[in-house]
């Protein structure tokens, strides 16, 4: 089991490496850089910047440099003093921009997670065992429509809902009374009454693919003889069933960790952007679009490592829950 | 009734005011530690300058530019949360706050009353202008309300010489920053001293284009007392009060002195130790960090750092990005009265949520959740379902009129690389047969859902330099007469599939860039039926929706066939002159041609010779630079839009219609309409202090 550890996190090392010239190499893919995108974007709104204050920033952020210099530049920061850079949009280090907004993505990413395991565990054991009743049927159907129709717009249509039927505010995560107003226990009710909704509809489609792996692998299992064994044995039904079939279809929901430690930073970011949700996934997609190479760069790397590290943490997981896998 | 007494009021005011003036500036600004009961008298809406149109932002010659005082209306008022600070002795009484020489706010319809939210929203994180637009808009100089004439605000008055080399400034006596602290010349002279001329805060150069007149030499400003600053040029700089009323004239008095101190290399040896406490890496970048912009970026301290001492309506509390959203207060040191001698804003607050997607602030807005906005949802297509919903969420809206003159422009690459393409589009005949062919009022009635009428590259039928057949030439369709031009400009051979061949024998067809996503998504529409138009006379146009960034590298690289953008420059005409002659960056149709006008403007391009008449015009705006008599650059900029005509530089399709934005029925004082522009940053020139809600 150590060997088999520690073979995994000596071969994490190329691959982090690998992923980071990788990031940096994508960024510089793209025509232009941060500035020529700013200038577009500022002239379409009729802002007009001169040539000399753009090439003087350019000096100043290291733009003209060849890429190999200033990937170096970025790795040694990362590697020596923990500094991730500055983002050229904010003028702040993107560690402080991406701290910032961790708290409200961890409480959505932690409530999704919950929300997506105990309703995908449920719903998956119960319609496997009840095969083809309406429950299922019902169920099924509601797993379904999570799955095909996309994040977003059942975000929108909820959010329209809200405003349209029921008068609540557009957005965000408190209603505008409690928006500045210290922390209480009004205000925490009031976040929970906000919260729910994105943890529905970014949970909806992970748990609904999950929910038809769980049924379909337990009904594999429970028709295997050691089920019809047991039961010949007089073992009760709840018992028998979360003693053996479904621990032997519990794997998928295990391996799951290695993108849900990514999903934790990233989370849903169209939801996110759809919702206003003050979450770290907004601020990703746009320094894509403003090719803000530090901040994008950096979160794409930070969520590679994460994956990285999940999926070696379902590894290990793996490896204990069964064990034929370590022997492989 | 608000136009009539308003144009009566400034006449009256004019008489009042020359006599008036000396008694108010003779007035002892009261400093707030010793209590000085001395009443301060208010100065009326401000006399304007005569004669300057708003595309003639110009400055008159010998003038003296006065905000004349009128009789004081009675003691000085203040809100109620301001009177109750007071009475706990955490604020100096409202006539210690106040300069000597307050500026009066004529309100729109009518006095208001003081309290208030004013919700608004920003889009994403860089969403600044809105910002700069409802609380930044006080410069030295501000435009009129209706985009004619230039005022003093945060000078009491300016004075200029003949030859427009020479602008004497007169502050308020006793104005004082958000903190407290006097605002004062010295405030003035430290933007110049420390930071325009400062090398290391501008590595580029002076980033002020209107404060160089020819040769990169900046004018000199200095603090001759504590209320007098001159600004002195070695040439004349007939723009300059025009380019202090825009949001960039913002400058001189955005930097206060002492606050800003401590993070100057040159007050504070210091400086690097403080820097790298605070995580930067250099005093540059602290000094940014706390009160500069950092220039050609969204970014810019005074949204970032709300303990910056401003001159506006309303102080930033909550900085931009730190949630979900930004708040400004009253300032209580803000200088600007109504009639009855109360001191504005009346709203309390300005509050912006930070939205992320345009569909949601637009579902926001219809819920009626935004008090006033003309921003980012009031598209054409969207006036319906707002107009549907106007009685359930108590909104009405106002009237913006865009300062652009088209909807889009074709620039064909004149200055194309490939001599061959360059000889076809250089034939004017060739352009004029591709204008004729094509349905404007088909494009028109398709994609801007009938609103606007065809129009080419010229000033918006509202301004005074309107030409009409600059506006208007070879709008009209007709395929003969299309090809007829075409015939004549030499290209009659076709090949096997119908289409043009050129000079050397082969297919003539082109690329049009254009932007792809969600900035003006209608463009490709647009370009779709054109294609289908020139195809009809034989011409094999392709559209290239790409990211408008590679579009601009393309184009300022002179990489391009031809490129579609907006048509800016209908109202400012004189500020604004990409589209009447090579003159910036943004000349799409001749960047090698801008490039030989100004070098240094634009580094990636080759520069080139343009023909004479091209350089006539170069030599025509700078004349108009060069002259403060307004009279005299409304003469000459005639001449050059006379030659702009003639050239015919690119394709124009049709005037923009105006557009719109909504306030609450219970959202009082704005105007029923107003120009929308960034030169004229709509809604701040209509005084948004004086708004309020009852």
């Amino acid at each position: 089991m150590v060997g088999f550890v520690a073979r995994r996190i000596l071969l994490m090392v190329p691959t982090v490496i690998a992923i980071s010239v990788m990031t940096f190499a994508i960024m510089q893919l793209a025509p232009g850089d941060f500035l020529t995108s700013l200038v577009a974007g500022m002239a379409s709104q009729g802002e007009s910047v001169s040539q000399g204050a753009i090439d003087a920033l350019r000096d100043r952020y290291g733009l003209g440099q060849p890429p190999h210099v200033q990937y170096l530049k970025w790795v040694s920061g990362i590697m020596l003093r923990g500094d991730f850079g500055q983002s050229f949009e904010w003028n702040r280090p993107v560690s402080s921009l991406i701290w910032d907004r961790m708290g409200f993505t961890l409480v959505l990413s932690l409530g999704t997670l919950t929300f997506t395991w105990v309703f995908a565990f449920l719903v998956g054991v119960y319609s496997a065992v009840r095969r083809y009743s309406i429950g299922d049927y019902v169920l099924s159907f509601l797993a379904f429509i999570g799955l095909a129709v996309p994040g977003f717009l059942i975000a929108l249509v909820l959010l329209y809902v809200s405003a349209h039927f029921f008068n609540q505010s557009v957005g965000g995560l408190f209603s505008p009374e409690y928006v500045e107003a210290p922390w209480s226990l009004g205000k925490v009710v009031n976040l929970l009454q906000h919260l729910w909704i994105p943890i529905v509809i970014i949970g909806l489609s992970q748990a609904a693919s999950l929910v038809r792996i769980m049924r379909a692998n337990l009904l594999d299992e429970l028709h295997k003889p050691y089920v019809v064994t047991a039961r010949a044995k007089g073992l009760p039904e709840g018992r028998l069933l979360l003693k053996y079939p479904v621990r032997m279809a519990v794997n998928p929901f295990v391996s799951t960790v290695g993108w849900s430690l990514p999903a934790l930073v990233s989370g849903e970011a169209v939801v996110a952007i759809v919702l206003s949700l003050p979450t770290t996934g907004p601020l990703l997609v746009r320094a894509l679009q403003s090719k803000d190479m530090y901040l994008a760069g950096s979160f794409i790397l930070l969520l590679s490592t994460l994956t990285v590290i999940g999926t070696l943490i379902s590894d290990v997981m793996l490896a204990w829950l069964d064990p034929r896998i370590r022997y492989q | 009734m608000n136009a009539i007494t308003r144009r009566q009021f400034l006449q009256l005011s004019v008489i009042v005011g020359s006599s008036a003036l000396a008694a108010a500036c003779a007035a002892p600004g009261p400093p707030p530690p010793t209590p000085a009961p001395v009443a301060p008298r208010p100065t009326a809406a401000p006399t304007a300058v005569p004669a300057a149109g708003p595309t003639a932002a110009a400055a008159p010659t010998q003038a003296v530019v006065t905000a004349p005082t009128q009789a004081a209306p009675g003691r000085l008022q203040e809100a109620p949360q301001l009177a109750e600070l007071v009475k706990q002795g955490k604020l100096p009484p409202v006539e210690q706050r106040l300069p000597a020489n307050p500026l009066m706010v004529q309100p729109v319809e009518t006095a208001g009353t003081y309290g208030g939210d004013w919700r608004t929203a920003l889009l994403g994180g860089q969403d600044t202008a809105w910002l700069v637009r409802t609380i930044a808009y006080e410069n030295l100089m501000r435009w009129d309300r209706d985009w004619k004439k230039l005022v003093p605000n945060i000078a009491e008055s300016v004075e200029s010489n003949p030859d427009a080399t020479q602008f004497t400034f007169k502050l308020r006596k006793g104005m004082r920053w958000s903190d407290g602290q006097p605002f004062t010349a010295d405030d003035l002279a430290f933007w110049y001293e420390d930071v325009l001329t400062n090398t290391e805060l501008n590595p580029g150069g002076i980033q002020w284009d209107w404060m160089k007149t020819g040769n990169d030499q900046p004018g000199k400003v200095t603090k001759v007392d504590d209320v007098t600053v001159v600004f002195k040029f070695a040439r004349p700089n007939g723009l300059l009060l025009s380019r202090l009323a825009t949001p960039d004239g913002a400058a001189p008095t955005r930097y206060p002195r002492h606050y800003l101190q401590q993070f100057h290399k040159k007050y504070n040896p210091d400086v690097d130790r403080l820097a790298s406490a605070s995580g930067t890496n250099d005093w540059v970048s602290l000094f940014r960090q706390k009160g500069d912009q950092v220039p050609g970026t969204p970014y810019d301290a005074r949204w970032s750092n709300p303990e910056l001492p401003v001159l506006t309506g309303w102080v930033l509390t909550t900085a931009y990005g730190e949630g979900s959203r930004v708040i400004a207060e009253r300032n209580p040191y803000f200088w600007k009265i109504d009639p009855d001698g109360r001191q504005l804003p009346y709203l309390d607050r300005v509050i912006y949520d930070v939205m992320q997607d345009k569909e949601v602030l637009t579902l926001k807005a219809l819920n009626g959740e935004i008090d006033m906005m003309s921003r980012h949802f009031n598209t054409l297509q969207n006036k319906a379902v707002f107009t549907d919903n106007m009685d359930k969420a108590r909104f009405h809206m106002f009237e913006t009129v865009p300062s652009s003159m088209n909807t889009m422009v074709i620039a064909l690459n004149l200055t194309h690389k490939d001599p061959v393409m360059r000889q076809i589009f250089q034939n004017k005949n060739f352009r004029i047969g591709l204008s004729h062919a094509i349905n404007r009022k088909q494009i028109i009635d398709l994609v801007y859902l009938g609103q606007g009428e065809p129009y080419q590259l010229g000033p918006r039928p509202q301004s005074p330099l309107y030409n009409e057949k600059l506006a208007r030439q070879y709008t009209e369709y007709d395929v003969d007469k299309a090809n007829q031009f075409l015939d004549q400009a030499g290209y009659t051979q076709r090949d096997g599939d119908g289409f043009r061949l050129g000079p050397k024998g082969q297919r003539i067809s082109f690329q049009v860039e254009t932007t792809a996503g969600a900035l003006n998504p209608e463009w490709t529409d647009a370009l779709k039926l054109v294609q289908d138009d020139w195809k009809a006379v034989g011409i094999d146009m392709q559209i290239k929706p790409e990211d408008r960034s590679l579009l601009y590298t393309r184009k300022n690289a002179n990489d391009h066939d031809a490129v579609v953008w907006g048509g800016d420059g209908g109202l400012e005409v004189m500020l604004e002159t990409r589209w009447y002659f090579p003159s910036t960056n943004e000349s799409n149709y001749a960047e090698a041609w801008f490039t030989w006008y100004n070098p240094g403007g634009n580094p990636t391009a080759t520069a080139e010779e343009p023909p004479d008449p091209v350089k006539q015009q170069m030599k025509l705006y700078d004349q108009i630079k060069a002259t403060g008599d307004n009279q005299k650059q409304q003469e000459l900029m005639k001449q050059l839009l006379d030659i702009s005509a003639d050239q015919f530089f690119a394709i124009g399709m049709s005037l923009p219609a105006n557009t719109w934005g909504l306030a609450k029925n219970n959202f009082h004082n704005v105007p029923k309409s107003m120009p929308d522009a960034w030169l004229y940053p709509s809604p701040g020139p209509t005084d948004p202090p004086q708004y309020f809600m009852a």
